[in-house]
């Protein structure tokens, strides 16, 4: 394990220079995933800021021992954009985004590969079916709850349900290969 | 905090966990979420169309830079120095003595922090005289907005660029209730303003009566290069770290200097 002072754990000690570093770094991360989920302007700017922030006030519970800072920051941005899609948008505003998953500029970072190995993760995706991938990436990706996926799919709520639940088991399954994995989530 | 990832929720709550009582185990929840972090990655990779990240705006970038920096500065102002508690087997009387050392270091180190209300209004008038006669000391009146809160408000503030220290003189401000609204201090800085910057926070305060003057201690988050401007803000309790100055109350510029 790499015993590295990381970013998150400078700015827990109050190491000022550490912010700027962290933005650099991750910036991108969190633009895309808000992005992704189609949040542009005034709403993607609140959104950025509350998610720095709560990283700023959460970077004590970070231990790279546990899951690398990558998946950290995913963690945190995607609570904070989930919480905002619930509270902020209405149902009709958030089918309304896209009609399909957007093929954006890509995410790709060295960080993103130190976490874990992403092209063998790409590869065994294959393991989940069709139906299992679009409902997990409707939910993680846009943050469509269950019944909005089963509305925009025309799917039963139940098999929505199924394919969310099988799906993730075989996520599970999967991240715990040694193919998979470098240093853990 | 309250979850509100539904595919989380109803995995949890369907899962056939060892925890038969129905209460979430954390450590699941955060293992589960760690997954979901991970295919969320893999998703936003999958179909890359090119190698280029797309980088979040420059402003944006320094509004979050200055957010952080100015979180970290309020905390490192805030440590406490522990005072460790010594044997019985020694005399209490170093320890004391000790004790009434870091106590009076840290009285020092607090006093700028201080409203001066617990002073006599002479000792304050006697400290305000001593601190408008140093060379570098401007002094702004206030000009009141349109705002309701401003409509009768007057005043001045005091600024000392070398002590990057001040005081602010207020007559007419609304009363608030510190539970409803605050009234916030910003200097506008120019050096900042050419980094797309934003103005520093000057610090929280409330107005408890109208009709005497109130006088507040400036205390400035982050260092001020150039001071252009100095504006009262009216925000939610406890402050904001980045105003989006939807109700200003009170501008001092230039144009109004006093000799102070």
């Amino acid at each position: 394990m790499n015993t590295a002072t990381t970013i998150l754990q400078r700015i827990a000690s109050d190491d000022q220079s550490a912010i700027k570093a962290c933005i650099k770094q991750y910036n991108g991360l969190i633009w895309s995933i808000i992005r992704n989920a189609g949040f542009y302007n005034g709403e993607a700017e609140d959104l950025v800021q509350n998610i720095f922030i709560e990283i700023w006030k959460s970077a004590d519970r970070f231990d790279p021992n546990i899951r690398s800072e990558t998946v950290f920051i995913t963690m945190i941005t995607r609570r904070r954009m989930i919480d905002f899609l619930r509270k902020k948008m209405t149902e009709q505003n958030r089918l309304e985004f896209r009609e399909e998953l957007p093929s954006v500029p890509a995410y790709t970072n060295d960080s993103l590969a130190d976490a874990f190995d992403v092209q063998s993760l790409r590869d065994n995706m294959q393991i989940l079916s069709d139906d299992e991938q679009q409902v997990l990436k409707l939910s993680t990706v846009l943050g469509l709850s269950q019944s909005e996926i089963a509305d925009k799919t025309g799917l039963p709520l139940g098999t929505v349900k199924s394919h969310m639940r099988r799906g993730v088991q075989k996520l599970q399954k999967l991240m715990q290969s040694p193919q998979i994995l470098k240093e853990g989530l | 905090m309250a979850i509100n990832d539904d595919l989380l929720l109803d995995i949890l709550q369907e899962t056939d966990a060892p925890n038969q009582s129905g209460s979430i185990d954390s450590a699941e929840r955060e293992e589960l979420e760690a997954l979901l972090a991970v295919y969320h990655l893999s998703a936003l990779s999958e179909n890359a169309q090119s190698q280029k990240l797309e980088p979040m705006p420059d402003s944006l970038q320094h509004i979050v830079q200055t957010e952080g920096e100015a979180l970290i500065s309020t905390a490192l102002s805030d440590k406490v120095v522990p005072i460790k508690a010594k044997s019985k087997a020694h005399s209490v009387w170093p320890q004391n003595i000790a004790i009434a050392a870091c106590l009076l270091l840290a009285m020092v180190a607090w006093y700028p922090r201080v409203i001066e209300q617990f002073k006599t209004p002479e000792t304050i008038e006697q400290t305000l005289a001593n601190f408008s006669s140093d060379a570098n000391t401007v002094s702004l009146a206030w000009q009141a907005t349109e705002d309701k809160a401003a409509l009768d408000a007057q005043g001045q503030v005091l600024w000392n660029q070398g002590s990057q220290k001040g005081y602010m003189r207020f007559k007419g401000l609304a009363v608030n209730q510190s539970d409803e609204y605050q009234y916030q201090l910003w200097i506008f800085d120019k050096s900042r303003d050419a980094d797309n910057g934003h103005p520093v926070d000057g610090g929280v305060f409330d107005i408890s009566d109208s009709d005497t003057e109130t006088i507040v201690p400036i205390n400035a988050k982050l260092g001020v290069d150039k001071p252009y401007l100095f504006a009262v803000t009216i925000e939610k309790p406890g402050g904001v770290v980045v105003s989006k100055q939807e109700r200003i109350v009170l501008l001092a510029k230039p144009q109004a200097l006093l000799k102070s």
